[in-house]
């Protein structure tokens, strides 16, 4: 009977045994044969939960960017108007002969630029001082910003799914985490620009402000609107003749260097007067490594956008052959497009330092052009 | 009767493991879906400085301030002269990736 029982229980022993080899075959087999299509369910999962915090994002930004805009605005078409203005597109001209595309570029962004601010000011019901309609303008550009990368992400989330794609799937997962970060930063962005605070990218416009500024400058005359939204400073500073540069602020506007760095050169030119060279201040990307705030130098127009700006800089201190230096205050993304961060803040009296290094120094005698490159909001 | 139903132990311990990676599973993509991403209110300061004597003071931002706004309501602490804006800025970014 004893032996039995245990001749029982060690067959059912086997009989579970042989199950699980079993099970784990099966296992392997469905690895196999369907782990992709596990993994492509997972990496849908994922994406779909993404999605939905980028969406959530996207229609935080746009009820920020309303409510912010009905403070000014009785209209009863708001909702409609912004929803036209989010969804609005530029084309960019045909480059397959690029001879003369900058010039079409130029013309394209410029018919943008100015439509886009119309259609802010025709939102716009009550009184409103032109700073913070430049302002609203950027906070609106920032949300299309923020709608349109949700909605690239959504068309491929929706095309790998329709199409069972895992390829898809998996490229879109890899490239995800780098552009949910980025949307986050436009999040931040909007509420700058809400506010009205500097950027980081202010710190250019923030740097000559403060040089204009100091005690050692001594300003001689203000054209205001030289080029278009850019004023000009002509300065002395270290006994020598410098001509600032710098967009018209406080209301959040990059103006057009470019075009003022063309128009102080041909002017010089033709008043005989030597440019001894053009220094330029700027934001730039720093790498994950370097630290916020570091100041770096080097030669060049140091000037980002679409290029048009930086190509009329090039192209006049070519002309002229006057030499570009450039001084760059390194940040992320993140931080040029939020609040301008207290190290960056801080850098700015290392930068006027070596500017006036260079001045005294390093160029030869003649006037020299300093321009702050970015957006100037927050600082007039 | 001592042997009652005995499963090999190595085999326990690949059930167990199992079981506890599918929930594992489980809970992660639950998570991650439910999680909305916190928006966080960037805390803004604005440096004041002293336009007679220099000195600096610290406040909340307000909504209207600019670089070189002369400040209306406020005298400077030590000396009671006109303040103006020189800084606007954050002292660390909000967003932990
Ligand atoms: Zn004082």
């Amino acid at each position: 009977m004893r032996v039995m029982l245990d001749n029982l229980i060690l067959q059912l022993d086997e009989g579970f045994g042989m199950f699980l080899n079993a099970f784990y075959i099966l296992l392997f087999a469905i690895l196999i044969f369907y782990g992709q299509r596990i993994q492509f369910h997972l990496s849908m999962m994922e994406m779909g939960g993404i999605l939905k915090q980028l969406f959530f994002m996207a229609s935080h930004a746009r009820k920020t960017s309303l409510d912010e805009i009905k403070k000014y605005s009785d209209d009863p078409n708001i909702e409609e108007k912004m929803d036209r203005l989010l969804n609005s597109f530029v084309i960019f001209p045909e480059s397959m002969d690029p001879a003369g595309i900058v010039k079409k570029v130029e013309h394209i962004m410029n018919i943008r630029e100015a439509r886009f601010l119309e259609d802010v000011r025709r939102m716009i019901t009550k009184e409103i001082d032109e700073s913070r309609l430049w302002n609203y303008s950027n906070m609106l550009e920032a949300t299309l910003v923020l709608n349109l990368i949700y909605k690239v992400i959504e068309h491929y989330y929706l095309l790998a799914k329709k199409t069972k794609n895992f390829f898809l799937m998996a490229q879109l997962q890899m490239i995800v985490p780098l552009i949910f970060n980025e949307a986050k930063s436009y999040l931040l962005a909007i509420e700058a620009f809400r506010l009205g605070t500097p950027i980081g990218d202010t710190i250019g416009p923030y740097v000559v402000h403060k040089l204009l500024n100091d005690g050692k400058t001594e300003v001689i005359e203000k054209k205001t609107d030289y080029a278009k939204d850019t004023d000009l400073y002509i300065a002395e500073r270290n006994n020598r003749r410098i001509y600032v540069i710098k967009a018209r602020g406080p209301g959040g506007n990059v103006g057009k260097p470019g075009e003022a760095i063309k128009k102080v050169l041909s002017r010089a030119k033709k008043g005989n007067e030597k440019i001894a060279g053009i220094i330029m201040i700027d934001a730039a990307l720093k790498l994950e490594g370097e630290k916020t705030g570091t100041v770096a130098e080097g030669v060049g127009a140091a000037i980002g956008g679409i290029g048009v700006e930086k190509f009329k800089i090039e192209e006049a201190a070519t002309k002229y052959s006057v030499p570009l230096y450039a001084i760059i205050i390194k940040q992320s993304i993140a931080e040029a497009i939020s609040t301008m961060k207290k190290e960056i803040v801080d850098s700015t009296s290392e930068v006027i330092r070596r500017i006036d290094r260079i001045l005294n120094n390093e160029m030869e005698e003649g006037s020299v052009v300093i321009a702050g490159i970015g957006n100037t909001i927050g600082v007039p | 009767m001592n042997t009652t139903l005995q499963i090999d132990g190595l085999d326990m311990f690949i059930v167990f493991t199992l079981a506890f990676l599918v929930i594992l599973l489980l809970l992660m993509t639950m998570s991650r879906q439910e999680a909305k991403p916190r928006i966080v209110k960037p805390d803004i300061k604005t440096a004041l400085i002293c336009t007679s004597c220099g000195t600096k003071t610290i406040r909340e931002f307000r909504e209207g301030d600019y670089i070189s706004k002369e400040a209306d309501n406020e005298k400077c602490p030590r000396c009671g002269g006109p303040l103006v804006v020189d800084a606007i800025y954050t002292e660390q970014l909000p967003t932990k990736p």
